[in-house]
């Protein structure tokens, strides 16, 4: 079985490294591999949707800034 | 697709006091979609549609109308039509068919941006230029 992260990749036909920028496959992603630490360990998690959204968020702005040229897609504002 | 979507993101932005008219959305659809150049892309007609969405009072307290709308709801409304703008613009990949999780997570990005897209307010270019990097990102 693959991990984790790489399983909800799965139903994907792009590359890794474009899908992996997807808010969708982020949030399916670290849901799945809470729901599998739960399994785990017995212990039940919520997810608090605006936060993991800031934070997807706040990744990919630091990704971009890390690009050679800035795209137009900065939602730095 | 469209009314089901401004019909349930009002409710997600807790203002259960809104509420949506399928005609008045139809016109706003039809008048923004015919004022748009014939080359125009997916996300500037998405923002056209969006600015007519609000400032047509798709969604209300009266439908239609300004009436009861406080600078709240007025806020509320220009965000739900935004919310299902993006989500009507973001692409379907293969297999999925998790329309309500799009949307979900289309509410989560604009609940997010919420101060830059009022920001927007009716600027079509700036709405689109979000509409499609949001989109792009979802």
């Amino acid at each position: 079985m693959p991990a984790p992260a790489l399983h909800a990749l799965k139903d994907s036909d792009r590359p890794v490294r474009k899908a992996i920028q997807r808010l969708r496959w982020f949030v399916r992603s670290f849901r799945e591999q809470l729901a599998r630490t739960s399994a785990a360990t017995g212990v039940q998690f919520v997810i608090d949707d605006a936060k993991i959204t800031a934070v997807f968020m706040d990744w990919v702005r630091a990704f971009d800034a890390q690009k050679p040229a800035r795209s137009s897609h900065d939602f730095s504002r | 697709m469209a009314y089901f979507g401004l019909r349930t993101v009002p409710r997600r932005l807790d203002r259960n006091d809104l509420s949506v008219s399928e005609t008045v959305a139809g016109f706003a659809f039809h008048t923004a979609v015919s004022n748009c150049p014939a080359d125009a892309d997916a996300a500037s007609k998405a923002a056209a549609i969006a600015v007519s969405l609000t400032s047509h009072h798709v969604i209300g307290v009266a439908p239609g109308t300004s009436i009861g709308l406080d600078p709240q709801a007025l806020a509320a409304c220009q965000v739900a039509a935004f919310v299902v703008l993006l989500w009507l613009l973001v692409e379907r990949l293969e297999t999925e068919a998790h329309e309500a999780e799009l949307l979900d997570l289309c509410y989560a990005v604009s609940t997010a941006q919420r101060g830059v897209i009022l920001a927007a307010k009716d600027d079509t270019l700036m709405l689109a230029d979000l509409l499609r990097t949001y989109a792009r990102m979802i």
